[in-house]
Protein backbone atom coordinates (compact mmCIF):
# COMPACT_ATOMS: atom_id res chain seq x y z
CA UNK A 1 0.00 0.00 0.00
CA UNK A 2 2.92 2.58 0.91
CA UNK A 3 5.03 1.43 -2.07
CA UNK A 4 1.81 2.31 -4.43
CA UNK A 5 1.26 5.13 -2.93
CA UNK A 6 5.51 6.42 -3.19
CA UNK A 7 4.94 4.86 -6.84
CA UNK A 8 1.95 6.91 -7.53
CA UNK A 9 3.71 10.27 -6.05
CA UNK A 10 6.67 9.79 -7.98
CA UNK A 11 4.82 9.09 -11.62
CA UNK A 12 2.20 12.12 -11.03
CA UNK A 13 5.22 14.50 -10.42
CA UNK A 14 7.01 13.22 -13.31
CA UNK A 15 4.06 13.88 -15.46
CA UNK A 16 3.86 17.17 -14.09
CA UNK A 17 7.15 17.80 -14.72
CA UNK A 18 6.98 16.98 -18.07
CA UNK A 19 3.93 18.77 -18.52
CA UNK A 20 5.98 22.08 -16.88
CA UNK A 21 8.79 22.25 -18.89
CA UNK A 22 9.14 22.87 -22.75
CA UNK A 23 8.02 19.70 -24.12
CA UNK A 24 4.51 20.49 -22.45
CA UNK A 25 3.99 24.01 -24.08
CA UNK A 26 1.73 22.14 -26.80
CA UNK A 27 -0.65 21.15 -24.08
CA UNK A 28 -2.57 24.63 -23.58
CA UNK A 29 -1.54 25.53 -20.33
CA UNK A 30 1.51 23.97 -19.97
CA UNK A 31 4.99 25.10 -19.77
CA UNK A 32 4.61 27.03 -17.00
CA UNK A 33 7.71 26.01 -15.27
CA UNK A 34 10.22 26.92 -18.10
CA UNK A 35 13.95 28.63 -18.11
CA UNK A 36 16.00 29.84 -20.24
CA UNK A 37 18.70 27.95 -22.24
CA UNK A 38 21.79 28.25 -20.90
CA UNK A 39 24.69 29.46 -22.69
CA UNK A 40 26.69 26.54 -23.57
CA UNK A 41 30.81 28.13 -23.89
CA UNK A 42 33.36 25.85 -25.11
CA UNK A 43 36.37 27.51 -24.67
CA UNK A 44 36.97 28.59 -20.52
CA UNK A 45 36.02 31.84 -19.66
CA UNK A 46 38.10 34.34 -17.42
CA UNK A 47 37.18 35.14 -13.87
CA UNK A 48 39.72 37.38 -13.26
CA UNK A 49 43.32 38.51 -14.31
CA UNK A 50 46.13 38.05 -12.12
CA UNK A 51 48.77 40.78 -12.89
CA UNK A 52 52.26 39.47 -13.79
CA UNK A 53 55.71 40.98 -14.85
CA UNK A 54 54.77 40.94 -18.77
CA UNK A 55 51.54 39.73 -19.15
CA UNK A 56 48.10 39.67 -17.16
CA UNK A 57 47.58 35.58 -16.02
CA UNK A 58 43.92 35.23 -16.62
CA UNK A 59 42.41 33.00 -14.45
CA UNK A 60 39.71 30.48 -16.19
CA UNK A 61 37.10 29.09 -14.41
CA UNK A 62 38.37 25.79 -15.37
CA UNK A 63 41.87 26.73 -13.40
CA UNK A 64 39.71 27.56 -10.29
CA UNK A 65 38.31 24.57 -9.82
CA UNK A 66 41.68 22.44 -10.58
CA UNK A 67 43.08 24.55 -7.96
CA UNK A 68 40.23 23.39 -5.51
CA UNK A 69 40.26 19.44 -6.43
CA UNK A 70 44.71 19.94 -6.02
CA UNK A 71 43.95 21.43 -2.55
CA UNK A 72 41.24 18.92 -1.60
CA UNK A 73 44.06 16.12 -2.65
CA UNK A 74 46.58 17.38 -0.63
CA UNK A 75 44.17 17.74 2.21
CA UNK A 76 43.24 14.54 2.42
CA UNK A 77 46.46 12.85 1.82
CA UNK A 78 48.03 14.95 4.67
CA UNK A 79 45.34 14.52 6.94
CA UNK A 80 45.57 10.84 6.07
CA UNK A 81 49.10 10.26 6.26
CA UNK A 82 49.64 12.92 9.68
CA UNK A 83 50.10 10.16 12.65
CA UNK A 84 50.27 6.77 11.17
CA UNK A 85 49.82 3.86 13.14
CA UNK A 86 50.29 0.31 12.49
CA UNK A 87 46.01 -0.49 13.55
CA UNK A 88 45.59 2.36 10.80
CA UNK A 89 42.61 5.16 11.81
CA UNK A 90 39.41 5.39 9.43
CA UNK A 91 40.79 8.01 6.56
CA UNK A 92 44.22 6.29 6.83
CA UNK A 93 42.22 2.53 5.98
CA UNK A 94 40.94 4.37 3.18
CA UNK A 95 43.88 5.79 1.84
CA UNK A 96 45.41 2.94 1.82
CA UNK A 97 42.32 1.01 0.12
CA UNK A 98 43.48 3.11 -2.78
CA UNK A 99 46.65 2.15 -2.36
CA UNK A 100 46.71 -1.10 -2.40
CA UNK A 101 43.83 -1.34 -5.12
CA UNK A 102 46.38 0.62 -7.32
CA UNK A 103 49.51 -1.47 -6.34
CA UNK A 104 47.81 -5.08 -7.13
CA UNK A 105 46.30 -3.61 -10.80
CA UNK A 106 49.61 -2.22 -11.73
CA UNK A 107 51.82 -5.37 -10.55
CA UNK A 108 49.35 -7.28 -11.97
CA UNK A 109 50.16 -5.69 -15.29
CA UNK A 110 53.62 -5.27 -15.13
CA UNK A 111 55.31 -6.83 -12.64
CA UNK A 112 56.33 -6.01 -9.55
CA UNK A 113 59.87 -4.39 -10.07
CA UNK A 114 58.73 -1.76 -13.04
CA UNK A 115 54.76 -1.59 -11.02
CA UNK A 116 56.70 -0.10 -8.00
CA UNK A 117 58.19 2.78 -10.89
CA UNK A 118 54.69 3.17 -12.68
CA UNK A 119 52.70 3.73 -9.28
CA UNK A 120 52.89 6.83 -8.26
CA UNK A 121 51.98 8.51 -11.63
CA UNK A 122 49.57 6.36 -13.08
CA UNK A 123 47.64 6.96 -8.81
CA UNK A 124 48.24 10.14 -9.58
CA UNK A 125 46.96 10.66 -12.43
CA UNK A 126 43.46 9.05 -11.85
CA UNK A 127 42.99 10.70 -8.41
CA UNK A 128 43.24 14.14 -10.36
CA UNK A 129 41.15 13.20 -12.91
CA UNK A 130 38.50 11.87 -10.68
CA UNK A 131 38.24 14.72 -8.51
CA UNK A 132 38.27 17.15 -11.44
CA UNK A 133 35.43 15.18 -12.95
CA UNK A 134 33.61 14.37 -9.44
CA UNK A 135 33.88 18.15 -8.68
CA UNK A 136 32.32 19.41 -11.91
CA UNK A 137 28.94 17.37 -10.79
CA UNK A 138 28.19 19.19 -7.81
CA UNK A 139 25.53 21.38 -7.68
CA UNK A 140 26.47 24.82 -7.59
CA UNK A 141 29.37 24.21 -10.03
CA UNK A 142 28.67 25.86 -13.07
CA UNK A 143 25.51 27.85 -11.93
CA UNK A 144 26.61 30.36 -9.71
CA UNK A 145 28.66 32.95 -10.98
CA UNK A 146 29.06 35.96 -12.73
CA UNK A 147 26.51 37.99 -15.00
CA UNK A 148 28.19 39.71 -18.10
CA UNK A 149 25.91 41.96 -19.42
CA UNK A 150 25.35 42.86 -23.09
CA UNK A 151 27.80 46.37 -22.51
CA UNK A 152 30.65 43.67 -21.19
CA UNK A 153 30.07 41.37 -24.04
CA UNK A 154 30.67 44.37 -26.51
CA UNK A 155 33.98 45.49 -24.68
CA UNK A 156 34.93 41.37 -25.00
CA UNK A 157 34.40 41.64 -28.11
CA UNK A 158 36.03 45.17 -29.14
CA UNK A 159 39.23 43.78 -27.41
CA UNK A 160 38.83 40.95 -29.55
CA UNK A 161 38.80 43.14 -32.95
CA UNK A 162 41.03 45.39 -32.09
CA UNK A 163 43.68 43.86 -30.95
CA UNK A 164 43.29 40.03 -30.30
CA UNK A 165 43.77 39.24 -26.72
CA UNK A 166 42.85 40.55 -23.27
CA UNK A 167 45.53 42.37 -21.82
CA UNK A 168 44.79 45.72 -22.49
CA UNK A 169 42.31 46.44 -20.32
CA UNK A 170 45.06 48.12 -18.26
CA UNK A 171 45.59 50.49 -21.15
CA UNK A 172 41.77 51.23 -21.22
CA UNK A 173 41.39 52.43 -17.48
CA UNK A 174 42.08 55.72 -17.94
CA UNK A 175 39.80 56.64 -21.11
CA UNK A 176 36.76 55.86 -19.23
CA UNK A 177 34.49 57.88 -21.36
CA UNK A 178 34.68 55.13 -24.23
CA UNK A 179 33.35 52.42 -22.12
CA UNK A 180 29.71 54.10 -23.27
CA UNK A 181 30.53 54.06 -26.68
CA UNK A 182 31.58 50.37 -26.78
CA UNK A 183 28.55 48.89 -28.24
CA UNK A 184 29.58 50.29 -31.60
CA UNK A 185 27.22 49.44 -34.38
CA UNK A 186 30.11 47.25 -36.36
CA UNK A 187 29.82 44.83 -32.94
CA UNK A 188 26.21 44.89 -33.04
CA UNK A 189 26.19 43.71 -36.21
CA UNK A 190 28.58 40.83 -35.76
CA UNK A 191 27.06 39.65 -32.02
CA UNK A 192 23.80 41.53 -32.02
CA UNK A 193 21.98 38.61 -32.24
CA UNK A 194 23.11 36.76 -29.52
CA UNK A 195 20.61 35.96 -27.39
CA UNK A 196 21.08 37.07 -23.65
CA UNK A 197 19.14 35.82 -20.88
CA UNK A 198 16.88 37.50 -18.36
CA UNK A 199 18.08 37.73 -14.44
CA UNK A 200 15.54 39.36 -11.92
CA UNK A 201 17.04 41.01 -8.82
CA UNK A 202 18.31 43.85 -7.42
CA UNK A 203 22.26 44.39 -7.10
CA UNK A 204 24.72 41.90 -6.55
CA UNK A 205 22.36 38.77 -6.66
CA UNK A 206 20.12 37.84 -9.62
CA UNK A 207 18.74 34.56 -10.24
CA UNK A 208 17.25 33.47 -13.91
CA UNK A 209 13.82 32.40 -12.70
CA UNK A 210 11.89 29.29 -13.96
CA UNK A 211 9.04 30.36 -15.76
CA UNK A 212 10.45 33.00 -17.96
CA UNK A 213 9.45 31.47 -21.37
CA UNK A 214 12.65 30.96 -24.19
CA UNK A 215 11.03 33.67 -26.89
CA UNK A 216 11.88 36.36 -23.46
CA UNK A 217 15.58 35.63 -24.07
CA UNK A 218 16.23 38.75 -25.30
CA UNK A 219 18.92 39.70 -28.67
CA UNK A 220 21.77 41.57 -27.07
CA UNK A 221 21.56 44.78 -29.62
CA UNK A 222 17.93 45.51 -27.68
CA UNK A 223 19.06 45.20 -24.32
CA UNK A 224 22.66 47.39 -24.48
CA UNK A 225 22.67 49.56 -21.36
CA UNK A 226 20.22 46.93 -19.36
CA UNK A 227 21.76 45.72 -16.19
CA UNK A 228 19.06 42.69 -16.14
CA UNK A 229 20.12 40.75 -18.98
CA UNK A 230 22.81 39.25 -19.82
CA UNK A 231 25.10 35.57 -19.99
CA UNK A 232 26.18 33.73 -16.54
CA UNK A 233 30.04 33.36 -16.42
CA UNK A 234 30.33 30.79 -14.24
CA UNK A 235 32.87 31.10 -11.57
CA UNK A 236 34.09 27.22 -11.01
CA UNK A 237 33.63 24.56 -13.80
CA UNK A 238 34.38 21.17 -14.11
CA UNK A 239 38.55 21.41 -14.62
CA UNK A 240 38.28 18.70 -17.44
CA UNK A 241 35.89 20.15 -19.75
CA UNK A 242 38.23 22.28 -20.53
CA UNK A 243 40.89 20.96 -23.15
CA UNK A 244 43.87 22.59 -21.48
CA UNK A 245 43.46 20.23 -18.33
CA UNK A 246 43.21 17.35 -20.75
CA UNK A 247 46.15 18.51 -22.36
CA UNK A 248 47.95 19.31 -20.17
CA UNK A 249 47.69 15.70 -18.71
CA UNK A 250 48.05 13.70 -21.89
CA UNK A 251 51.09 15.86 -22.64
CA UNK A 252 52.89 14.35 -19.22
CA UNK A 253 51.69 11.05 -19.61
CA UNK A 254 53.25 10.44 -22.90
CA UNK A 255 56.59 12.44 -21.29
CA UNK A 256 56.81 9.88 -18.69
CA UNK A 257 56.44 7.21 -20.93
CA UNK A 258 59.23 8.21 -23.19
CA UNK A 259 61.38 8.57 -20.08
CA UNK A 260 60.53 5.22 -18.94
CA UNK A 261 61.43 4.02 -22.36
CA UNK A 262 64.95 5.37 -22.25
CA UNK A 263 65.04 4.43 -18.57
CA UNK A 264 64.70 0.70 -19.53
CA UNK A 265 66.40 0.03 -22.73
CA UNK A 266 68.73 2.80 -22.99
CA UNK A 267 68.97 5.54 -25.94
CA UNK A 268 69.71 3.05 -28.31
CA UNK A 269 67.50 0.17 -27.52
CA UNK A 270 64.33 2.55 -26.99
CA UNK A 271 65.65 4.52 -30.29
CA UNK A 272 65.73 1.67 -32.20
CA UNK A 273 62.08 1.57 -31.82
CA UNK A 274 61.27 4.42 -34.31
CA UNK A 275 64.29 4.54 -36.12
CA UNK A 276 65.64 1.55 -37.87
CA UNK A 277 67.70 0.54 -40.46
CA UNK A 278 67.65 -2.51 -40.54
CA UNK A 279 65.13 -2.65 -43.73
CA UNK A 280 63.19 -0.41 -45.51
CA UNK A 281 60.15 -1.97 -43.80
CA UNK A 282 61.18 -1.61 -40.43
CA UNK A 283 61.82 2.23 -41.27
CA UNK A 284 58.77 2.67 -41.98
CA UNK A 285 57.36 0.72 -39.31
CA UNK A 286 59.28 3.11 -37.37
CA UNK A 287 57.96 5.99 -38.36
CA UNK A 288 54.70 4.74 -37.77
CA UNK A 289 55.04 4.27 -34.09
CA UNK A 290 56.60 7.50 -34.01
CA UNK A 291 53.02 9.19 -35.54
CA UNK A 292 51.32 6.83 -33.12
CA UNK A 293 53.05 8.14 -30.57
CA UNK A 294 52.00 11.48 -30.86
CA UNK A 295 48.63 10.41 -32.19
CA UNK A 296 48.30 9.26 -28.51
CA UNK A 297 48.28 12.43 -27.25
CA UNK A 298 45.60 13.49 -29.35
CA UNK A 299 43.36 10.87 -28.33
CA UNK A 300 43.91 10.76 -24.70
CA UNK A 301 42.81 14.37 -24.86
CA UNK A 302 40.05 14.21 -26.75
CA UNK A 303 39.04 11.02 -25.08
CA UNK A 304 38.66 12.51 -21.69
CA UNK A 305 37.55 16.17 -22.95
CA UNK A 306 34.76 15.12 -25.05
CA UNK A 307 33.37 13.07 -22.57
CA UNK A 308 33.59 15.27 -20.30
CA UNK A 309 32.50 18.16 -22.29
CA UNK A 310 29.71 16.17 -24.24
CA UNK A 311 28.46 15.26 -20.50
CA UNK A 312 27.95 19.08 -19.40
CA UNK A 313 25.91 19.74 -22.46
CA UNK A 314 23.95 16.89 -21.58
CA UNK A 315 23.12 18.11 -18.32
CA UNK A 316 22.54 21.35 -19.42
CA UNK A 317 20.48 20.32 -22.16
CA UNK A 318 18.45 17.55 -19.88
CA UNK A 319 18.00 20.05 -17.24
CA UNK A 320 16.18 22.40 -20.13
CA UNK A 321 14.18 20.13 -21.29
CA UNK A 322 12.17 18.18 -18.01
CA UNK A 323 12.66 20.50 -15.18
CA UNK A 324 13.55 19.17 -11.57
CA UNK A 325 13.59 15.93 -12.05
CA UNK A 326 15.24 15.27 -15.40
CA UNK A 327 18.39 15.80 -14.80
CA UNK A 328 19.02 13.26 -11.96
CA UNK A 329 19.85 10.00 -14.19
CA UNK A 330 21.80 12.06 -15.98
CA UNK A 331 24.01 12.76 -12.72
CA UNK A 332 24.60 9.45 -11.93
CA UNK A 333 25.40 8.90 -15.65
CA UNK A 334 28.35 11.38 -15.25
CA UNK A 335 29.33 10.08 -11.85
CA UNK A 336 29.71 6.84 -13.51
CA UNK A 337 31.49 7.91 -16.93
CA UNK A 338 33.81 10.46 -15.01
CA UNK A 339 35.03 7.48 -12.93
CA UNK A 340 35.03 4.95 -15.88
CA UNK A 341 37.33 7.89 -17.79
CA UNK A 342 39.46 8.09 -14.98
CA UNK A 343 39.95 4.72 -14.53
CA UNK A 344 41.11 4.76 -18.44
CA UNK A 345 43.52 7.38 -18.62
CA UNK A 346 45.22 5.60 -15.53
CA UNK A 347 45.35 2.58 -17.48
CA UNK A 348 46.30 3.69 -20.78
CA UNK A 349 48.96 5.39 -19.41
CA UNK A 350 49.96 2.23 -17.41
CA UNK A 351 49.74 -0.04 -20.66
CA UNK A 352 51.75 2.35 -22.60
CA UNK A 353 54.62 2.21 -20.18
CA UNK A 354 54.62 -1.56 -19.93
CA UNK A 355 54.77 -1.63 -23.92
CA UNK A 356 57.47 1.38 -23.58
CA UNK A 357 59.54 -0.84 -21.49
CA UNK A 358 58.87 -3.91 -23.43
CA UNK A 359 61.81 -5.18 -25.15
CA UNK A 360 61.02 -6.51 -28.23
CA UNK A 361 64.97 -8.41 -29.23
CA UNK A 362 64.03 -10.92 -26.97
CA UNK A 363 62.16 -13.85 -29.01
CA UNK B 1 16.99 28.32 -52.45
CA UNK B 2 20.94 29.23 -52.57
CA UNK B 3 20.27 31.24 -48.94
CA UNK B 4 18.47 28.35 -47.35
CA UNK B 5 21.06 25.56 -48.23
CA UNK B 6 24.11 27.96 -46.77
CA UNK B 7 22.00 29.07 -43.96
CA UNK B 8 21.51 25.54 -42.66
CA UNK B 9 24.66 23.54 -43.45
CA UNK B 10 26.02 23.90 -39.99
CA UNK B 11 22.98 22.00 -39.09
CA UNK B 12 23.42 19.38 -41.53
CA UNK B 13 27.21 19.16 -41.31
CA UNK B 14 27.12 18.53 -37.45
CA UNK B 15 24.51 16.24 -37.38
CA UNK B 16 26.12 14.14 -39.95
CA UNK B 17 29.02 14.10 -38.63
CA UNK B 18 27.58 12.97 -34.86
CA UNK B 19 25.84 10.48 -36.83
CA UNK B 20 27.97 8.61 -39.29
CA UNK B 21 30.56 8.88 -36.69
CA UNK B 22 28.80 7.48 -34.38
CA UNK B 23 27.98 4.01 -36.88
CA UNK B 24 31.42 2.32 -36.38
CA UNK B 25 32.41 2.57 -32.61
CA UNK B 26 28.39 1.79 -31.82
CA UNK B 27 28.95 -1.70 -33.84
CA UNK B 28 32.84 -2.19 -32.60
CA UNK B 29 31.86 -2.20 -28.75
CA UNK B 30 28.61 -4.51 -29.40
CA UNK B 31 30.95 -6.83 -30.90
CA UNK B 32 33.91 -6.12 -27.92
CA UNK B 33 31.27 -7.15 -25.06
CA UNK B 34 29.84 -9.75 -27.19
CA UNK B 35 33.02 -11.43 -27.42
CA UNK B 36 33.67 -11.04 -23.66
CA UNK B 37 30.62 -12.34 -22.70
CA UNK B 38 31.97 -15.93 -24.49
CA UNK B 39 35.14 -15.50 -22.67
CA UNK B 40 33.38 -14.88 -19.22
CA UNK B 41 31.22 -17.91 -20.43
CA UNK B 42 33.40 -20.06 -20.91
CA UNK B 43 36.10 -19.07 -18.05
CA UNK B 44 34.08 -17.54 -14.98
CA UNK B 45 36.94 -17.87 -12.59
CA UNK B 46 39.01 -15.45 -15.37
CA UNK B 47 36.63 -12.69 -14.49
CA UNK B 48 38.56 -9.72 -13.11
CA UNK B 49 41.58 -9.64 -16.43
CA UNK B 50 38.49 -10.22 -18.56
CA UNK B 51 36.58 -7.06 -17.55
CA UNK B 52 39.37 -4.92 -17.33
CA UNK B 53 40.62 -5.66 -20.41
CA UNK B 54 37.32 -5.91 -22.27
CA UNK B 55 37.09 -1.96 -20.40
CA UNK B 56 40.27 -0.89 -21.92
CA UNK B 57 39.61 -2.20 -25.37
CA UNK B 58 36.00 -0.28 -24.95
CA UNK B 59 37.64 2.80 -24.40
CA UNK B 60 40.09 2.71 -27.12
CA UNK B 61 36.84 2.10 -29.09
CA UNK B 62 34.28 4.87 -27.62
CA UNK B 63 37.28 7.04 -27.95
CA UNK B 64 36.70 7.16 -31.86
CA UNK B 65 32.86 8.15 -31.60
CA UNK B 66 34.07 10.74 -29.38
CA UNK B 67 36.32 11.96 -31.75
CA UNK B 68 32.97 12.68 -34.13
CA UNK B 69 31.10 14.59 -31.34
CA UNK B 70 34.13 17.02 -30.72
CA UNK B 71 34.11 18.01 -34.49
CA UNK B 72 30.31 18.10 -34.27
CA UNK B 73 30.66 19.92 -31.43
CA UNK B 74 33.48 22.33 -33.09
CA UNK B 75 31.04 23.20 -35.91
CA UNK B 76 28.21 24.24 -34.13
CA UNK B 77 29.71 26.55 -31.89
CA UNK B 78 33.05 27.84 -33.12
CA UNK B 79 32.92 27.34 -37.21
CA UNK B 80 28.85 28.81 -37.74
CA UNK B 81 29.80 32.43 -37.83
CA UNK B 82 32.41 31.71 -39.85
CA UNK B 83 30.90 30.15 -42.93
CA UNK B 84 29.99 33.06 -45.01
CA UNK B 85 26.41 33.47 -46.32
CA UNK B 86 25.61 33.93 -49.84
Amino acid sequence: MKRILIVSLLAIFFIVALIAGPLGSIVPGGGFFQSPVAHIQLPAETVFKLPLIFADYSVTNTSLSLWIAIFLLILVSFLGTRNRKDVPGRLQNFLEIIVEFFLNLVESVSGSKAGRKFLPLVMTIFLCVITSNWLGVLPGVGTIGLVETAEVLCEHKSHHLDHGEYNEDKAHHGNEDHHSSNCTDEILEEIGNEKLTPFKGQGFLKIIVPGTKDDETNKLSSVVGDNNSGRLLPIIRGASTDLNTSLAIAIVAMIFVQVWGFQALGIKGYGSKFISFKSPIMFFVGFLELIAEIARVISFTFRLFGNMFAGEVLLVAMAFLIPLIGIIPFMGLELFVGLIQAFIFAMLTLVFGVSAIADHNEH
Amino acid sequence: MGDLVYGNITALAAALAIGLGAIGPGLGIGMLAGKAMEALGRNPEARGPIQQNMILAIAFAEAIAIYALVVAIIIIFVADSKIPTV
